[in-house]
């Protein structure tokens, strides 16, 4: 594939630039966007990232202190007030910044700085607000995981809502998710979070995802939907059992990888169709590998998310390469969607991952783009969707000594 | 919501929605009846105010039934429903919720918080319980007699509450197992059939007696005295305390178990009690004054009088505190009989209740002991199914009517009324004393539904045998 082809296609640029990165010419250095966000990656010591639109609204981001010092093989510019991305080749495709939301700059009343709170990923503002994860303690913490670096207190819930009304009143994100580790408990971690998520759910017309470890009992699936949790990730990471016990230690020995599916098949069940995800990391495990995982995960009614695995590849890695390896990945993907009637839409807001949604421009088939994407995105969307979300919740959630399930 | 167990419906969004909205259907459909009835022709017989309260009425049958609303609710709704749909003022409406077996009821309930709070009734049971418990057989008579009396003063599902702790110091102690053990099954059956058949002996054991003895008076102006009641009922009791014996003996007991531990348990829990305190004797004093007050000044000084002012003395004495008496007091039970007695009369006034009896089987020459008999059996089969005051609540103003019609002494009907809808034996959802039995693990529904149906069978054999027999012989004429 040639370059032009490659800056063409926002999906292959995408993966380009995840795989290769990018450099940031001096005269964007000195953009007020650019220059706001390195302040403030100085100030608040957080690792920001940039957020670049690309054509057809694909976002990719990269973080911004990768972008400073190697050559890379392509360079933000600036070009009149907008930027474009420009290939060593000359080629050049404009772009836009996702702006830095300005909440970025302010402070909760307890005064910690809210971007180290929650950071906002195109739609969604992602949360982490307690550090706890027994994984970690144990040392069998999961090889990619940044968990460790972050030596924050478990944030309060007056912080996070502080943080989630500052993200969401200025339009920064429309979508929350909550992020937290492994504990040894029937919960599995989820009840670290409910405080969090009920204070969310009860204050803000707002869907709330949640990426956990399977709790050790289903009921728990249960109580997860039921506090109010609208879109679950299990994250399964690798398919091939020995890889994934490399890779993830503690999901492995801990858990256990059965657990997983057994705990997505149950979530699948309870969760509205397509609110089930679970990670696939392309490029950790054989492409057959990860399609027997798509198999498997999309039978079971689970959405599989595709990632890349960044720290298995190089910049030299030539991304035509790369892009010919995930083709037949991705068709694959909507191939099993199709068979399994998922729809991604739900995930639509997850576009900062490589997902289904990504797989149009790397399958070359019809787009499996979700119909009403556009819609669930619109901030009339969201709130819809929100208290569809909240109706349907009311429908089915019942206390257990109700004896509807007689009628079963 | 930490901890708190849910389930999540995953049947189909439409059957979930079409479940969820039933409540809402039902009262719909409650609604469409009740305007069917107001919107038909007049029949002849029946007067437009009579039309009314048929439809008011049929609305809370239907409402006490399904059981849409608390009980409480749909009397409250029948009692203001009456004025608003200008069958009587709202004076004359209200009025009848301060009809005198209210505060009889009352009163008992505030006289049952004081025994259960101060631990008298516990004191009272393990007494005579220790004079049982040598053999097995012996045990579970005492299981069965010591609640039967217990409910002859205090309300049966207070008595069933207050035995059950006794029950499963029993079972535990003798290391019985729940479902498997039929021993254990004989424990917790006999100790809920004992309060159920005591509970129809006075007007203590079930506020239902009371609620029919207020329609009763409300509508004709006789009433039944405390211990005519008792004349008329307790050899009935007493024969189907014979025959639950003997039933859970060959259901449950048929070899011998060593129930030493049971005594021991019994005698251990007798002893943790201490002392008799002074409160529970200056108790103990009131409520056996109230008691001989009801037998022997009831009809002089008013049933409900004697029990309010028996509670006076509690709380002169300082024996039971206000917050006691929160904690314990059913108000929704109270709140349900107020509306009811004002439903009931108003379908005595206008007649309606009269219609009614005139328009269906009952208008039918039947033998008055064939009447009695209808009766008996619809109390009792409509007690499995829904609240035994709510059974009241519908069949009295009936009952009454049918009364009139063949000449047949009210008091006759409010007893074919009152006693049988008291008897709720099969299922755990009929009465409390059932649902605290089944609550054990040791007892299911089929043991209960088992040994219900008989004796619910022999008790309408033996209420037609003692109204055919023996009420002749204390004036009770039909």
């Amino acid at each position: 594939m040639t370059e032009l082809a490659m800056i063409d296609n926002p999906g292959f640029l995408k993966l380009d630039l995840v795989i290769r990165g990018m450099k940031i010419s001096r005269d964007s250095l000195d953009s007020p966007e650019i220059s706001r966000a390195i302040r403030l990656s100085n100030e608040t010591g957080a690792a920001l990232e940039l957020n670049i639109i690309l054509p057809d609204e694909v976002i990719v981001n990269i973080p911004v202190l990768a972008c400073l010092a190697e050559e890379k093989p392509y360079t933000l510019v600036k070009k009149g007030d907008g930027f474009s991305i420009r290939a060593q080749s000359g080629e050049a495709v404009e772009v836009r910044l996702a702006p830095t939301p300005q909440y970025y700059d302010r402070k909760t009343t307890s005064g910690v700085p809210m971007v180290r709170i929650g950071r906002t990923y195109g739609g969604y503002l992602a949360l982490s607000p307690n550090p706890l994860c027994e994984f970690i303690e144990d040392d069998l913490a999961c090889h990619y995981c940044d968990l460790s670096t972050r030596d924050h207190r478990a944030w309060t819930v007056d912080e996070v809502l502080e943080t989630v009304d500052a993200a969401l009143s200025e339009g920064a994100a429309e979508y929350i998710c909550l992020n937290v580790g492994y504990t040894r408990s029937a919960d599995g971690g989820i009840a670290l979070l409910e405080p969090y998520i009920q204070a969310i759910k009860d204050r803000f017309d707002v869907q709330v995802c949640v990426q956990a470890q399977p709790p050790a009992v289903d009921h728990w699936i249960d109580s997860s939907y039921a506090m109010g949790i609208d879109s679950i990730a299990y994250n399964l990471e690798v398919y091939d059992p020995q890889i994934f016990e490399e890779i993830a230690p503690g999901k492995m020995r801990v858990v256990g990888r059965e657990r997983y599916f057994s705990a997505l098949k149950h979530a699948a069940k309870i969760f509205p169709s397509g609110a089930v995800v679970s990670n696939l990391i392309i490029g950790s495990e054989p492409v057959a590998s990860t399609m027997k995982g798509i198999d498997m995960l999309t039978a079971l009614g689970v959405i599989p998310t595709l990632p890349i695995y960044r720290l298995g590849l190089s910049a030299s890695t030539d991304a035509s390469t790369a892009a010919q390896t995930i083709e037949p990945i991705y068709r694959h993907l909507g191939e099993g969607l199709r068979r399994n009637r998922l729809s991604p839409t739900l995930i639509s807001h997850f576009n900062l991952a490589f997902n289904a949604i990504d797989g149009e421009y790397f399958g070359g088939e019809a787009p499996i783009r979700g119909r009403w994407e556009t819609v669930v995105k619109s901030k009339r969307g969201t709130r819809l969707a929100a208290n569809l979300s909240r109706v349907r919740r009311r429908l089915r959630v019942r206390p257990l000594d109700d004896d509807f399930s007689e009628d079963h | 919501m930490t901890g708190a167990r849910v389930v999540v419906d995953t049947r189909p969004l439409a059957i979930v929605v079409m479940a969820r909205s039933s409540r809402y259907f039902g009262f719909l459909a409650i609604a469409a009846i009740f305007w069917a009835i107001i919107s038909f022709p007049t029949p002849p017989g029946l007067t437009v105010a009579g039309q009314r309260v048929l439809a008011i009425f049929v609305a809370s049958l239907l409402l006490w039934v399904s059981q849409l609303l608390p009980l409480a609710i749909t009397s409250l709704f029948a009692l203001v429903s009456l004025p608003l749909s200008g069958v009587m003022s709202s004076e004359e409406a209200f009025a009848l919720f301060g009809n005198e077996a209210v505060f009889f009821i009352m009163g008992a309930f505030f006289l049952a918080a004081a025994m259960v709070k101060s631990g008298l009734s516990s004191r009272v049971a393990l007494v005579f319980l220790r004079r049982f418990g040598t053999d097995d057989r012996r045990l579970i008579l005492g299981l069965l007699l010591v609640p039967a009396f217990m409910a002859f003063w205090m309300p049966e599902h207070a008595v069933a509450a207050m035995m059950f702790p006794i029950s499963l110091e029993i079972v535990n102690s003798l290391e019985l197992r729940p479902r498997r053990s039929r021993f254990g099954k004989a424990v917790f059956v006999a100790a809920a059939y004992g309060a159920i058949i005591g509970g129809v002996a006075t007007f203590l054991g079930g506020a239902r007696n009371p609620l029919a003895i207020g329609i009763l008076r409300q509508s004709t102006g006789v009433t039944i005295g405390f211990f005519e009641w008792m004349t008329a009922v307790v050899p009935l009791v007493l024969f189907l305390l014979v025959v639950a014996y003997f039933l859970i003996i060959k259901f449950f007991v048929q070899e011998a178990s060593d129930v030493s531990g049971a005594v021991r348990a019994i005698e251990s829990k007798a002893r943790e009690l201490g002392v008799v305190s002074g409160q529970e004797r200056m108790i103990a004093a009131i409520v056996l004054a109230a008691i001989l007050a009801w037998i022997f000044l009831g009809n002089t000084m008013g049933l409900a009088n004697i029990a309010i002012l028996a509670v006076v003395f509690l709380f002169m004495f300082k024996l039971v505190s206000w917050k006691d008496i929160e904690d314990y007091v059913n108000w929704g039970v109270i709140l349900m009989y107020g509306g009811a007695i004002a439903l009931g009369f108003a379908m005595d006034s206008t007649r309606a209740a009269a219609w009614i009896a005139d328009s269906t089987i009952l208008a039918r020459q039947l033998a008055p002991l064939t009447l009695l008999l209808v009766i008996a059996v619809t109390a009792i089969l409509l007690t499995e199914g829904i609240s035994n005051a709510a059974v009241v609540a519908i069949l009295m103003p009936l009952g009454i009517s049918v009364a009139r019609k063949y000449g047949i002494d009210p008091k006759v009907i409010t007893l074919a009324i009152a006693v049988p809808s008291g008897l709720a034996y099969m299922l755990p959802m009929s009465t409390p004393p059932n649902a605290i039995a089944y609550s054990s693990g040791f007892v299911d529904i089929r043991d209960m539904v088992k040994i219900g149906s008989i004796l619910a069978i022999t008790s309408v054999v033996g209420f037609m045998v003692l109204a055919r027999f023996y009420w002749p012989l204390i004036g009770l004429e039909f």
